[in-house]
């Protein structure tokens, strides 16, 4: 049954392999170019005092970074439809269960060993791919310094990512019985479940820390921006509200894990003391000027009279690969899980 | 005798519809069984239980002593042909037979050889390119080279050409001379039934109407010819199963239970296709089996 | 060898075509004492029936006894000489060969042959007939 689910596999196995070298190869020229570019100039620019410009320079020559980063997002979702829905759904469509199941082989040791080859194989290309992406993207990474930004497209996720879209893509092969439909749905149903996952349930697997601190104003008048108190940018901020004295919610932010705002309570909209408080800002600063130093003390008096507090919800650097083996562990729990649902439906449903 | 296929009320459904039902057989080993019906009777429902394709609704299947396919040997065991006769496109002949020997413990491999060389295909030859007497052939030739106990073929040879059929059913005799093995096999052409089969299954309508040995068979139906009456004349102890009547004559298919006493009847014998087509005919009419010269009498 | 043909239409029944052709191959002397008959397989490889059919047509012509099978080796004709063709048939047939050698030298295809054959053959049986 091995020799079978190979051969049936090996032409897709041997062109992706073919493009891994390839990109293997692109990566390693372009990857060591970048790592001695940043050596020589963003490493030591503190001596020559040039940083800013060091890093933009950098920056500009490590272009591909957003392309790669899309494609390691890309790719498990590809693997799920391309190789994990046709595999039991290709079959049905051609009958060729018909042969497969009247050969001395039971049905579940049929659907495991495809789903062992195949699952294998996905794992180790996307694991490859993350390898390869997470080292040609160290210098940059470096330079960001904000490891959950780029957490989907790092490290081991990717291999736990890429064995759930293949069990996803079984799993709907089985059940929808056409190939096409079967990818197309695997697809859908894989970014939708990632972007749910990523927004509703990454910030709640594991404990957060809380922070908290002096609220202060920054005197942008533009954009209410809160800094957050102990919370470098390494970190993953989740949310942050800002309480009086005496503890009353004043207004929250939610923050994703790159910093944008997915969230804003309403009572921001309303709340009379932060209007106060902003009137702080406003009423200081003429727009567009950058404000003197004695506008900003003027505006701490202003905003420090309120009594307000901060308390940020963060998951600290030191906790990234924690997160990491967590959502790896879910997301091949899930795997299982589907696996387990596609066996009984090929033995009991399939007619 | 040991029965290489007991059922008992054997029914198989889908949603609301009822592919076979009431399905009562015990087919004994060492026979080529013919299965006949017409379209959507359930023949190819029967041979897909019996390969352990599907599983029963009702009733109960047994095939070589045991439930079909509950383990790795029992699929050893049973050979199956599908009416597509399914074969991977992309694969060659020889990938075709490798596959059969990486998964089958029991494949004779010179076997499988001998009979693809003496077919004329070429081992190299894509499956997705053969002709459909080429494919049946590769189908049949995986089936038998896995050596089973019992052979289902459901309806191998409906889609080929007469002389592809012919070539299929030497093959197929050839295995049966030479090795120890029971077919099943189902086909609408009732002239290659009565070639290759020893036994016989009728089924219309999803249920058996006649199951039996084809000596037994032949040798207890009759064409009795008359002049023209009504069912009121007609002999006792015959069951008639079909009559037709002409303004002057009567010919009934009749199953005898006893011998043609009366002097009025000219008893001929029933040829199986006949026999057939006389149980399709009341299959078809269950109330009154009498029609006028092809027609329905109500 | 004897080379076997199924007529499905005949209305004989399989087993007792196979009887009645081997029955005739002797008689004909095209099957003489010690010939062989193909084997089951061979049969059915060639016209696709049941073995079982001709399994029963061989032990048939045993129990007739014009046949003898000899486990392992085969299915043979044994028959008694006085069974076989009657000695008067060889010569005629000779005879029959060279006069048909004949009419193609004197230029006849094969429907004429047949038609001089058979138009003979008419007017002198209506002679011989009362």
């Amino acid at each position: 049954m091995i020799w079978l689910a190979w051969r049936q596999f090996r032409t897709q196995a041997l062109v992706v392999a073919g493009l891994l070298v390839v990109f293997a190869t692109a990566l390693a020229i372009n990857g060591s170019h970048l790592v001695h570019l940043y050596d020589t100039t963003v490493a030591t620019c503190a001596q020559r005092n040039d940083c800013v410009s060091a890093r933009a320079r950098f920056q500009a020559q490590a272009k591909w970074h957003n392309a790669l980063d899309l494609l390691v997002l890309a790719v498990p979702a590809l693997l799920g439809a391309f190789w994990g829905a046709p595999l039991v759904a290709r079959e049905l469509e051609t009958r060729t269960n018909l042969l497969a199941w009247t050969q001395s082989v039971t049905r579940p040791r049929w659907f495991l060993v495809k789903v062992a080859v195949t699952g294998a194989a996905s794992v180790i290309t996307a694991g490859l791919l993350s390898l390869m992406v997470t080292w040609w993207a160290s210098p940059h990474d470096r330079l960001t310094d904000a490891p959950y930004s780029v957490f989907d497209q790092r490290d081991i996720v990717p291999m736990a990512y890429a064995l759930f879209a293949v069990a996803l893509g079984v799993v709907l092969g089985t059940i929808i019985r056409r190939t096409v439909p079967a990818m197309a749905a695997t697809l859908a149903a894989f970014a939708v479940i990632r972007i749910g996952f990523g927004s509703w349930i990454r910030p709640r697997i594991l404990s957060p820390l809380h922070s908290t601190g002096v609220f202060t104003l920054p005197v942008s008048n533009s954009v209410v921006f809160i800094a957050p108190s102990g919370v470098g940018p390494r970190d993953w901020l989740l949310s942050e509200t800002v309480v009086t004295s005496t503890g009353r919610v004043v207004g929250s932010y939610d923050l994703g894990p790159n910093g944008a705002v997915v969230g804003i309570s309403n009572a921001f909209h309303g709340a009379g003391n932060l209007n106060g408080v902003l009137k702080c800002g406003n009423s200081f600063s003429p727009l567009g000027q950058a404000p003197t130093a004695q506008v900003q003390a003027a505006v701490q008096r202003c905003v420090s009279s309120f009594h307000l507090h901060t308390i940020a919800t963060y998951l600290p650097s030191s906790r990234y690969w924690a997160l990491q083996g967590s959502e790896s562990a879910i997301f091949v729990g899930g795997a299982i899980a589907l696996l387990a649902v596609g066996l009984w439906w090929t033995r009991k449903r399939i007619a | 005798m040991t029965a290489v296929l007991e059922a008992t009320d054997l029914g198989k459904r889908y949603r609301r519809k009822w592919a076979l039902s009431d399905c009562t057989l015990s087919i004994p080993q060492g026979h080529v069984v013919g299965l006949v019906g017409p379209n959507g009777s359930g023949k190819s429902t029967l041979l897909n239980l019996a390969a352990g394709l599907l599983a029963p609704s009702a009733g109960r299947l047994d095939v070589l002593g045991g439930t079909p396919a509950r383990d790795a040997t029992a699929v050893g065991r049973v050979g199956f042909v599908a009416q597509e006769l399914p074969a991977y496109s992309a694969f060659s002949v020889r990938d075709h037979l490798r596959l059969g020997a990486h998964l089958n413990p029991r494949w004779d491999a010179e076997l499988a050889k001998d009979r693809i060389e003496d077919l004329g295909l070429d081992p190299s030859q894509r499956a997705g390119k053969l002709s459909g007497g080429q494919r049946a052939q590769l189908a049949l030739t995986l089936a038998i080279a896995k050596r089973p106990e019992l052979l289902l073929l459901d309806e191998p040879v409906a889609s080929l050409d007469p002389l592809a059929r012919r070539e299929f059913l030497q093959i197929l005799m050839e295995t049966v001379a030479d090795q120890e093995v029971s077919i099943v096999l189902s086909s609408h052409l009732v002239s290659d039934i009565e070639r290759v089969c020893d036994y016989l299954i009728v089924l219309i309508d999803s249920r058996v109407q006649l199951a039996g040995d084809v000596d037994d068979l032949v040798s207890s139906h009759h064409r009795l010819i008359g002049s023209r009456r009504d069912p009121a004349g007609y002999p006792a102890n015959q069951e008639v199963i079909d009559a037709s009547h002409t303004d002057r004559q009567s010919s009934l298919i009749v199953r005898s239970h006893g011998p043609v006493l009366e002097d009025a009847w000219t008893i001929e014998p029933v040829s199986l296709e006949d026999l057939v087509l006389a149980y399709m005919a009341r299959g078809k009419h269950p109330r009154s089996g009498d029609h006028f010269d092809g027609e329905v009498m109500a | 060898m004897i080379e076997f043909y199924l007529d499905q239409k005949s209305g004989v029944t399989p087993y007792l075509q196979l009887v009645q052709q081997v029955r005739r191959a002797v008689k004909l002397g095209l099957l003489l004492d010690g010939d062989q008959l193909p084997t089951v397989k061979d049969v059915v490889g060639k016209i696709a029936i049941n073995p079982n059919t001709v399994s029963k047509a061989y032990r048939e012509l045993e129990h007739q006894g014009l046949v003898v099978a000899r486990t392992g080796v085969g299915t043979f004709v044994a028959i008694a000489p006085s069974d076989g063709p009657p000695a008067t048939l060889r010569p005629l047939r000779r005879d029959l060969e060279r006069w048909i050698a004949r009419a193609r030298d004197a230029g006849l295809d094969d429907e004429g042959i047949e038609a001089l054959f058979i138009e003979s053959f008419r007017d002198a049986s209506s002679v011989v007939a009362p």
